[in-house]
């Protein structure tokens, strides 16, 4: 990488104008060697985690995570049919959530993919990290953000592409 | 497009400093990102954070684990603890914070992760999510300690979004 140049570039983006349900990123190009999605989300409903799929799959997935509420500290390990960004902490009604998502090694068809992801709720289940595991080799080609309520106007989702 | 852009760095000098300052932060990027890397000056090791003068967040939630046990607890500005001056010499410690949209009129939220550690002595991490409903941009940031020591250094990053390519339903 030459001197100066960015090894992270800006790769789409998207602020809500009105409430929504999913937001998904699609026709990702292969150019890099891992992404960065940053999600400031605002969730109307109390409801499902905040989660993401990868090329539409359902397939069932391992998470974990470790969080401190504010009172004491946690670690869960569970499987659901997509990529946990909180590990079931959900983003509480009008709460300003915040995910960064590193997806790793998103174009490699010879490994499973791996995401790890920082999340704060700062006024429900506070700080943490989770992991998650898609089982597929698949490279990734789209990214579907679920807010399991609603992402109320104002919240915002950006994807970066990082080089190697 | 260009991700991340340095905006300010600081580093301070001989005889320490109780704070360390960014001002004037231009409103032009998305996002910003702020690296610190500090030791105390003596053994009150608690950094916190204000911004626009003298605001704290509204509310602020942390992890900590010190190598043996792992806790969680409330707060408003705590960002982490940097190494002591019983540390051993040269032994600095990192903070990362995140501030999302920090320009936009609504919500104000940060996401700081910190690290100190002197082997098998003295150890802290902490991951800090925090809030606050001053829906003011944000132009400055104030980091304090008792006293940052000589060395210690802080830089300040604006972060582009990219633009489309994201549906929505």
């Amino acid at each position: 990488m030459p001197a100066g140049v960015s090894a992270i570039t800006a790769l789409a983006n998207v602020t809500l104008g009105s409430s929504t349900t999913t937001v998904t990123f699609s026709s990702i190009s292969s150019s890099y060697k891992d992404l960065i999605l940053v999600i400031r989300g605002i969730n109307v409903n109390y409801s499902t985690n905040l989660s993401i799929t990868f090329n539409g799959s359902t397939t069932s997935c391992v998470n974990a995570d470790i969080y401190g509420n504010g009172a004491a500290g946690y670690s869960y390990a569970n499987s659901f049919n997509y990529i946990s960004t909180d590990n079931g902490r959900p983003v509480a009604g009008n709460e300003v959530g915040f995910r960064q998502v590193n997806i790793m090694n998103y174009t490699n068809t010879d490994v499973h993919k791996f995401v790890i992801t920082k999340f704060g709720s700062p006024t429900s289940y506070g700080a943490g990290v989770a992991v998650g595991r898609w089982p597929d080799t698949s490279a990734i080609t789209s990214v579907a953000v679920y807010s399991g309520g609603t992402f109320a106007a104002g919240s915002s989702f950006a994807l970066y592409g990082v080089s190697a | 497009m260009m991700f991340q852009k340095l905006i300010q760095t600081a580093t301070v000098g001989a005889g320490g400093s109780a704070s360390i300052s960014f001002t004037s932060i231009p409103a032009t990027y998305t996002d910003l990102c702020l690296v610190l890397c500090a030791r105390a000056t003596s053994s009150t090791v608690n950094m916190t954070m204000t911004f626009n003068g003298s605001n704290t967040f509204s509310t602020a939630r942390y992890l900590q684990s010190n190598g043996s046990s792992v806790t969680s607890t409330t707060d408003t500005n705590f960002i982490g603890n940097s190494p002591s001056s019983s540390y051993g010499a040269d032994i600095f410690g990192n903070v990362n914070i995140y501030f999302p949209n920090y320009a936009g009129t609504t919500t104000k939220t940060f996401f700081a992760d910190s690290v100190a550690e002197n082997s098998t002595t003295s150890k802290f991490a902490h991951l800090i999510s925090g809030q606050s409903y001053d829906t003011a941009a944000i132009a400055s940031i104030t980091l304090n300690l008792s006293n940052f020591a000589e060395g210690s250094t802080a830089s300040l990053y604006g972060i582009l979004k990219g633009s489309g390519g994201a549906t929505v339903s």
